[in-house]
């Protein structure tokens, strides 16, 4: 008993130690105080081990509790400043080390077992990363085990059974056993589970600690910083587009445009934003065109209220409540997400601004400034564009800028002070800000507004499920330019080699893709799931099946129905959220299931009425029949004495039961070969006749 | 045939509560707040709980269980069943499983029953009741895996036995009660060679006396009756027509004159004394050893009050003590155990 209690010890020792590992990958714990609390905790385990443990004296431990609430308030008032969860956190943690620190009895196994499981529930409720399952199946495993062999041990000493007996029973079969098990009744039920609205969903923004990217997103922009945070390979958004995109390294997505330029950085003036209506079917419109094709975006976390849009957006689904829009055409929300957003957009075919023209524009002064523009840039601009109509000014201005440039993430200072005037007369090389920057100044130095706009340039697919992860380091600057007859024109200065593309694909990036299909449907279907997705689930079980029953109907070999997204483009594409019906023609491997089945079903029978075609195999069959209901018929009882009995306990068979003990001795004794066709109904009658 | 087999319920446990309790409050912290994870954890709690209510339900189930009563049981004497549990079917073992003859009994636990595993013990019974004594059923319960929940089941044994009466320790003051002194010892050997008939094996019969052809033949253990040697004699005569016991006293005062004919009876024997038994309705001629010690006490053990004829039972045995058993005839003192 005592190597059963020591054993239970441990095994709770080691839940106590694993439940608080995941808290400060959730910034909800501080490393330090894991790092003191593993440290003692993992003592107590050597000591346990050695069997050396000793309980601190009662005294003690009622001192550290009293001696602990001074500590409790001073955390919560000060250290958290009034947030409970990490106080409450740290108070568990302590509560565990001095209950274990002076355990003496049994009940208080159970006791920190109940303490450590709250911490478990912390660590799980607080974390958004898939690693989380493997911990939930650690930590459930190591419950079982600890749960079974504690209730073993205290079943044996209650009848006075020793420890050794103990040691034989194979406890980690039994908790793999029940792990496993419990594991895959656990998935249909989370899924099951009654939902009553989304799901909230936090984790740490893109880009850091403060959250937000470092440029691209925030009010200002210097000139430096998107090379900068091209450096991350941090997921920013996921895309899913129904047709596929053609190109996945052309696409655009605009976050923030950008007027004032001053002391090189770019800032937001107050643009005005006006909030988004959903029409009549459902659907905000940002541009007054119909779309022709649908996109779903997962943005991470930004930690701003940009939303990220790609050019060819036309609409919006009304899923997502609070979004405005700014005059220069940005998309906002109310609110800074915390969570990953899910938009549904519309497409057109080709990218559009609607943006109202400059002097219509709340910056209108801003786009035409040129207090910036150098006498050498106004040169320059002159001698590149000269006297064209604007749009093929423009155009010339983006041409010499991509040729005659070099794009460069070394910054490399240059001697006049003014960072684009290096940029144009003496390093020739820079970011892609630079190259965007310029091209603004010197349009502007010819009369053209223009801006600048930070967002996310091409995307990398995903082959194993056809969808679009966007990246930090797809992060992009480029040009708006209004050119009369043309409204707002796009145009990207920055050379070919600059700009964001899609680079062959190495064993690595398959690697981070597949991981990154993993974290992509991890957060969807796992930490997104909803009751939306669960009325949908229902639905298309409801459909599936009347499908089923319309192929039983209505079976035919044709061609397959509609594809799947992105293999096969169609004018007639429903949009999102429209739950269609699985057609009969599609239903085919289902329907193979079916002859499958039975055939198995008949394979088994069969199988079995062959193993039972001797007169051994039916006694056998018999005895076996018999002892579940309850006759003492020992496997040493002769066979004659067994016969005896059956034949008394169920005369009316008396008859079959004797002949087919005889057919047995002589089968089995005498080597007799027996023909079972006429036992075979006399075992049947036997059968029936116990079964009543 | 009717089964007896049957679920007896499920109990849950203090644990058992506290995880339940436990289940619905992250049940309801999951719904409140919408937390994947929380649901996560929810769905493996209960996911633990039904795994928990299955395996418990599968662990009493599929065993074989044999109860063998000892060669001879007497009332008011403490014996234990011998217990064997095989592991019938099913590819899980068995872990913790209590065996009780009844739910108020104390149980015999079987810490551990592997696939095909054999476990033997003993039960502990104390019958009062001298008789044939049945055992229909075994009531089988576990708290395996988690302590969750206690589940019972009540699986049928088919354990006849013969519980023969009370013996005292006033054997020697019986005998002394004896109408007539003994006659003098013999030198004759206590058995006889002579054979008297074939019949079944009972426990307690000598294993040298079995009859191994008539075995082999029938299947079953056959042994050989032998007639009683003659030599110091006893004869109890117990008059059992005492009619309609009617009050307790007098049915516990017959019970008393049946055990004291068979404390008589087994402490003549086991000096060599060849005993006579003699009632109402059955007589068992003079004769010792180990056959005629189970024949008295098989008979002593089954008699029953016979109807009052109000003659006394007269037996005339010319120099053989006699030892006079009745509800009218006074008991000596010290005469009970």
């Amino acid at each position: 008993m005592r190597s059963e209690a020591s054993g239970g010890k441990r095994l709770v020792g080691w839940l106590a130690l694993l439940a608080p590992v995941p808290l400060p990958f959730n910034d909800t714990l501080e490393w330090p105080l894991l790092g003191i609390y593993g440290a003692l905790l993992g003592w107590w385990l050597l000591r346990v081990y050695q069997d050396r443990f000793r309980p601190l004296p009662r005294w003690v431990v009622n001192v550290l509790a009293l001696a602990y609430v001074p500590l409790f308030m001073l955390d919560v008032t000060g250290w958290s400043r009034g947030l409970l969860l990490r106080p409450i956190l740290h108070l568990l943690l302590f509560a565990l080390l001095v209950k274990m620190f002076g355990m003496r009895r049994e009940k208080e196994v159970w006791q920190i077992m109940l303490t450590a499981f709250f911490v478990f529930v912390a660590s799980m409720a607080t974390s958004v990363h898939p690693a989380v399952v493997l911990y939930l199946v650690g930590w459930l495993a190591l419950a079982m085990l600890t749960m079974a062999r504690m209730t073993w041990a205290q079943t044996l000493a209650g009848y006075g059974v020793r420890g050794q007996d103990a040691e034989a029973a194979p406890f980690v079969r039994l908790a793999a056993g029940t792990t496993l098990a419990t594991l895959v009744l656990a998935v249909p039920l989370f899924f099951g589970l009654p939902r009553t609205g989304s799901p909230i969903v936090t984790g740490p923004a893109v880009g850091g600690e403060g959250g937000g990217l470092e440029s691209g997103m925030t009010d200002v922009v210097g000139l430096d910083a998107i090379g900068r945070i091209r450096q991350s390979h941090s997921v920013v958004m996921r895309m899913e587009q129904t047709p596929a995109t053609p190109d996945p390294a052309s696409i655009r997505f605009k976050v923030a445009s950008y007027a004032h330029y001053e002391a090189a950085s770019w800032s937001l003036s107050g643009l005005r934003r006006r909030a988004l209506q959903a029409t009549g079917d459902g659907l905000v419109l940002l541009r007054h065109t119909p779309p022709v094709a649908w996109a779903e975006l997962w943005i991470q976390p930004l930690g701003t209220s940009h939303v990220p849009m790609p050019l060819r957006a036309v609409a919006v689904s009304r899923d997502v409540r609070g979004l405005a829009m700014d005059s220069a055409g940005g998309l906002y929300l109310f609110y800074t997400p915390s969570g990953t957003l899910h938009l549904k957009v519309g497409l057109s075919r080709i990218p559009g601004n609607d943006a109202p023209a400059p002097n219509r524009t709340d910056d209108a002064a801003a786009l035409l400034d040129t207090s910036e523009v150098t006498p050498r840039m106004a040169q320059l601009a002159q001698r590149v564009a000269g006297d064209r109509p604007p749009a093929e000014a423009a155009a010339a201005l983006e041409s010499y800028l991509s040729t005659r440039y070099q794009y460069s993430t070394d910054l490399v200072a240059g001697t006049s002070g003014n960072p684009l005037e290096d940029f144009l007369f003496e390093t020739r090389r820079g970011h892609c800000e630079y190259f965007a920057s310029s091209m603004v100044l010197l349009l502007r130095s010819l009369g053209i507004p223009a801006r600048l706009v930070t967002g996310f340039l091409g995307a990398e697919l995903n082959p194993i499920e056809d969808y679009l992860i966007v990246r930090q380091s797809n992060a992009h600057a480029w040009v708006e330019a209004w050119l009369p007859g043309h409204g707002w024109t796009t145009f990207d200065p920055t050379p070919p080699a600059g700009r964001p593309h899609e680079a062959s694909v190495s064993l690595s990036q398959m690697l981070s893709q597949a991981w990154d299909l993993l974290v992509f449907r991890w957060d969807r279907y796992v930490l997104g799931y909803g009751l939306n997705d669960q009325v949908g689930v229902f639905w298309r079980l409801r459909d599936l099946l009347s499908g089923m029953k319309s192929l039983f109907r209505h079976w035919s070999w044709n061609a397959p129905g509609p594809s799947s997204h992105g293999r096969q483009p169609s004018a007639a594409v429903p949009p999102p959220g429209e739950i269609t019906s699985l057609p009969a023609r599609q239903a085919f491997p289902w329907w193979s299931l079916v002859p499958v089945m039975v055939a198995l079903v008949a394979a088994a029978l069969w199988l079995r009425r062959r193993q039972t075609r001797t007169a051994t195999a039916a006694w056998v069959e018999l005895l076996t029949h018999a002892r579940r209901l309850g006759q003492a018929l020992a496997s040493s009882t002769p066979p004659l004495a067994a016969g005896r009995r059956l034949e008394r306990a169920f005369p009316a068979v008396s008859g079959s039961i004797h002949r087919l003990l005889e057919g047995y001795l002589a089968e089995s004794f005498a080597g007799a070969t027996v023909n079972f066709g006429r036992l075979e109904d006399d075992l049947h009658q036997a059968l029936r006749e116990m079964r009543r | 045939m009717q089964r007896r087999n049957g679920p007896e319920g499920i109990r849950v446990t203090r644990v058992g509560l506290v995880y339940i309790l436990l289940t619905l409050l992250i049940g309801l912290a999951a719904t409140n707040t919408g937390n994947n994870a929380l649901y996560m954890v929810a769905s493996a709690m209960l996911g633990a709980l039904v795994i928990s209510g299955l395996l418990s339900r599968a662990n009493v189930r599929g065993l074989g269980l044999e109860l063998k009563a000892p060669g001879e049981v007497f009332a008011g004497r403490p014996f234990h069943l011998r217990l064997k549990a095989i592991h019938l079917r099913g590819w899980l073992p068995r872990w913790a499983v209590l065996v009780s003859i009844s739910r108020q009994a104390t149980p015999r636990l079987i810490p551990y029953l592997g696939r095909h595993g054999i476990a033997r013990g003993d039960l502990p019974l104390l019958l009062q009741q001298r008789g044939r004594h049945r055992i229909d059923v075994v009531h089988l319960a576990s708290l395996f895996p988690f302590g969750f929940l206690r589940k019972g089941l009540r699986q049928a044994v088919e354990l006849e036995f013969l519980v023969y009466p009370q013996i005292f320790d006033s054997g020697p003051a019986l005998l002394e009660r004896a109408a007539h002194a003994g006659a003098r010892p013999s030198s004759l050997p206590g058995r006889g060679h002579e054979l008297l008939s074939l019949r079944e094996f009972r426990p307690g019969d000598d294993p040298r006396h079995i009859h191994w052809k008539q075995t082999a033949r029938t299947g079953e253990l056959i042994v050989i009756r032998h007639e009683a040697e003659t030599g110091r004699r006893l004869t109890i005569v117990l008059d059992n027509a005492v009619g309609e016991l009617g009050d307790e006293a007098r049915a516990a005062r017959f019970e008393r004159l049946v055990s004291e004919a068979a404390t008589a009876a087994v402490h003549a024997l086991a000096r060599g004394t060849a005993v006579e038994l003699i009632t109402r309705d059955q007589h068992i001629p003079f004769a010792g050893g180990a056959l005629q010690r189970q024949r008295i006490l098989e008979t002593l053990a089954l008699i029953q009050p016979a109807s009052g004829t109000g003659q006394p039972l007269a037996v005339e045995r010319r120099g053989v003590p006699q030892l006079r058993l009745g509800l009218e005839i006074e008991p000596a003192a010290g005469a009970l155990a």
